[in-house]
């Protein structure tokens, strides 16, 4: 027997190990195979097949409080060009920090400087989601089967 | 156990391990999209 996830092979000194699990990693073969069985296929426009099993997931309640920020800082922000356009994006929050900086040394309005301290929010909480985003196999995620695009 | 409320899709791609590795995948890179079960 070798094992789908570390792909040991099952030894004969290994009987003090029960044989439905792998005596190296510890996995249970029947639940490894069960989740290597199921997968998400994806086709890009460039023509490559990916498949994968694990999708990141972050914290949603977490990702709301960043898109209220996020309003409310391009409200008090207007006006103001920080020159990376692609508000609405996690790519935007991680930038948060930068445009914090570039930002600070030229306003001088009460809105902007709310606004600047909403970015300096939305940096850390950008931080706090990815230490809080975890890996899970996409047979334990509802509704796989139909992601929902543009959250 | 405490069930959190996450989500996968942050804006306009998600990560996923492939190969091992994280990969971000773009949406509107992404042709065609299935969900496979193998019995």
């Amino acid at each position: 027997m070798e094992c789908p996830k570390c792909h040991y092979v099952r030894q004969p000194k290994d009987n003090v190990v029960p044989d439905w699990q792998c005596p190296k990693c510890g996995v249970v073969y029947a639940k490894v195979q069960a989740s290597l069985s199921k997968f998400v296929k994806v086709r890009l426009a460039s023509g490559q097949e990916v498949q994968f099993s694990k999708i990141k997931l972050f914290d949603l309640p977490l990702i709301k409080k960043v898109e209220v920020l996020r309003q409310a800082a391009a409200t008090n922000l207007s006006g103001y060009s920080s020159g990376l356009g692609f508000f609405g994006s996690l790519e935007w929050v991680a930038v948060g920090s930068i445009v914090t900086g570039m930002i600070d040394s030229s306003v001088s309005n009460q809105m902007a400087k709310q606004g600047v301290n909403q970015l300096a929010e939305i940096a850390a909480l950008s931080n706090q989601l990815r230490e809080t985003a975890a890996y899970v196999h996409v047979s334990s995620i509802e509704n796989i089967k139909y992601p929902e695009v543009g959250m | 156990m405490q069930r959190r409320e996450m989500i996968h899709v942050a804006s306009n791609y998600v990560f996923a391990e492939v190969d091992g590795r994280e990969s971000a995948l773009f949406w509107d890179k992404i042709e065609q999209y299935e969900y496979v079960e193998k019995s």
